[in-house]
């Protein structure tokens, strides 16, 4: 079955970028309990809270840990140079190098609605809410894929000083083995927080 | 976004219209601005380029046998256009009369006599495509899988009661579980056309299959379970990774744009057995047809029209 290869497997789950600093936390915590660390983050940051709420039952500690740390990677990585770092700019076509090629391809003719690209103009865009929820396929102990049911929320400051809420909900679809994991696949939808201005007439 | 999220905003901009409208007096005759945003949304799975021809084959082998040693009753080779979502399955009764490497005999021994790859090689004799993966179930397997769908809907054409079970089928909407779904698939007595109304149903139920998929594709964990059945069910040599991603790739099907059709032929007795000699001609067009881009702009050349 011909399928794309992951460009990338990993990203960083904590990064800074350029003169924007933008710490993004990755925290990772099991179905119902509180994080185990929380990273104080600044009033410029959001972290990135992961969450398994299916598939991990079979899988030891240790080995859950290192899924949710290498999906966590991957999510990070593309958040960040999806809707993170210097504003204003025109490049967003490496959002997608966690992506698999045959899904990067895909994602480069809906760069609107996966990165940030709308509000291009924009002086800065900072995370407001990160959380993936983590469902895993796993089989006789070995994780095969899963899926992020994700809701990314952000707040872009446009050039005359107004601020716009980005939302970005849905699912991302990953494959990959403990520590190599890529985005083959994503069903989102994205709201611009631009204004569309609609008539009613009583 | 998770449905409860969806609901919500749908809501809250109900809400808002309403509220605005109401806040307008009555008899005014000015139009009030409101403001909204838009949502946009994008969907794509990676599964590969081109026409992914899958060649779907239920065995009759009993529970606990292995399924590769059964009959297949069930044959169906689908064809899914993974960027355009375009999706046709072309139907083979089991008694179409073919020239198997042991001699002439029934499709549906051809797995029996070469595995998967001599059950390919028949197929695409007949109908000049070449599947990409053959897959094949059992009751078991047929059975879990189904457990891990859930409740599927399907359209009937006529009514009638299955031979096993005993399950009613009404004209119009049914809703059957693993078990009604199974009874319904296995079901050839009685229906006007015989095997070709059971292949017909065959489709009816991949349909229910699909539209299932994607309705509960956003639930937690619901494309994992049903990626986990068909690791169980399935006999293939696709690895995890690769079945989780054609499971996913179905819901990239729009059923709306689906084709089907059953390969006719003329009736026969050989060896005091009934048999169908394939329509070669029709065969060969809808194959042609349907190879490059998963439809059938030519119809189904059957004569239905």
């Amino acid at each position: 079955m011909p399928m794309g290869h992951p460009r990338r497997s990993t990203g960083p789950a904590v990064l800074r970028t350029g003169a924007v600093a933008v710490a993004l936390v990755a925290t990772a915590c099991s179905t119902g309990n509180p994080p185990e660390h929380t990273d104080t983050p600044t009033t410029e940051s959001a972290a990135l809270r992961v969450e398994t709420v299916g598939g991990a039952d079979e899988l030891d500690e240790r080995t859950r840990a290192e899924v949710e740390a290498a999906v966590s990677d991957v999510l990070s990585a593309y958040v960040v140079e999806a809707f993170l770092g210097d504003f204003p700019r025109q490049e967003f076509v490496s959002s997608f190098e966690s992506f698999t090629s045959g899904a990067a391809r895909s994602a480069a003719g809906h760069i609107d609605l996966l990165t940030a690209a709308s509000v291009r103009d924009a002086t800065d865009v900072r995370a407001t809410e990160l959380d993936a929820r983590l469902s895993f396929l796993t089989e006789a102990g070995d994780v095969h894929g899963g899926t992020a049911a994700v809701h990314f929320a952000f707040e872009a400051t446009m050039e005359d000083g107004t601020r716009r809420p980005l939302a970005l909900d849905g699912r991302f679809l990953l494959d990959g083995e403990r520590d190599a994991w890529s985005i083959f696949g994503y069903d989102v939808t994205f709201d611009d927080g631009e204004d569309v201005d609609a008539e009613s007439v009583p | 976004m998770r449905p409860l999220q969806r609901l919500l905003r749908t809501c809250a901009r109900l809400l808002l219209l309403v509220a605005v409208i109401a806040v307008v007096p009555t008899g005014s005759v000015n139009p009030t601005t409101i403001s909204l945003t838009t949502i946009g949304s994008a969907k794509a799975v990676d599964a590969g380029e081109g026409v992914l021809w899958v060649l779907a084959l239920g065995s009759e082998a009993p529970p606990g046998e292995d399924v590769m040693q059964g009959r297949t009753d069930a044959i169906q080779l689908i064809g899914i256009q993974l960027r355009s979502g375009h999706a046709v399955a072309i139907g083979l009764p089991r008694d179409l009369y073919v020239e198997l490497p042991s001699g002439r005999a029934r499709i549906n021994t051809a797995l029996q006599e070469g595995g998967p790859e001599g059950a390919a090689r028949e197929v695409e004799e007949l109908l000049g495509i070449a599947p990409d993966l053959v897959l094949v179930t059992g009751f078991d397997g047929f059975l879990s899988m189904m457990d891990a769908v859930g409740e599927v809907r399907v359209d009937s054409p006529i009514a009638f009661t299955t031979e096993d079970d005993g399950v009613e089928v009404r004209r119009g909407s049914n809703t059957f579980d693993s078990g009604e779904a199974l009874a319904y698939a296995r079901t050839r007595e009685g229906l006007p056309a015989g095997d070709f109304d059971r292949s017909a149903n065959h489709q009816r139920l991949l349909l229910g299959v699909l539209e299932r998929l994607r309705s509960a594709e956003d639930d937690e964990g619901y494309m994992e379970h049903a990626a986990l059945a068909a690791l169980g069910g399935l006999q293939t040599d696709l690895s995890p990774s690769e079945v989780f991603r054609l499971v996913q790739a179905l819901t990239t099907v729009d059923p709306g744009t689906t084709t089907s059709c059953i390969i006719t032929g003329d009736f026969g007795v050989e060896y005091g057995a009934s048999v169908v000699y394939p329509d070669l001609e029709q065969a060969r067009a809808v194959g042609a047809d349907a190879r490059d881009d998963a439809r059938l702009q030519g119809g189904c050349r059957d004569g239905s029209g």
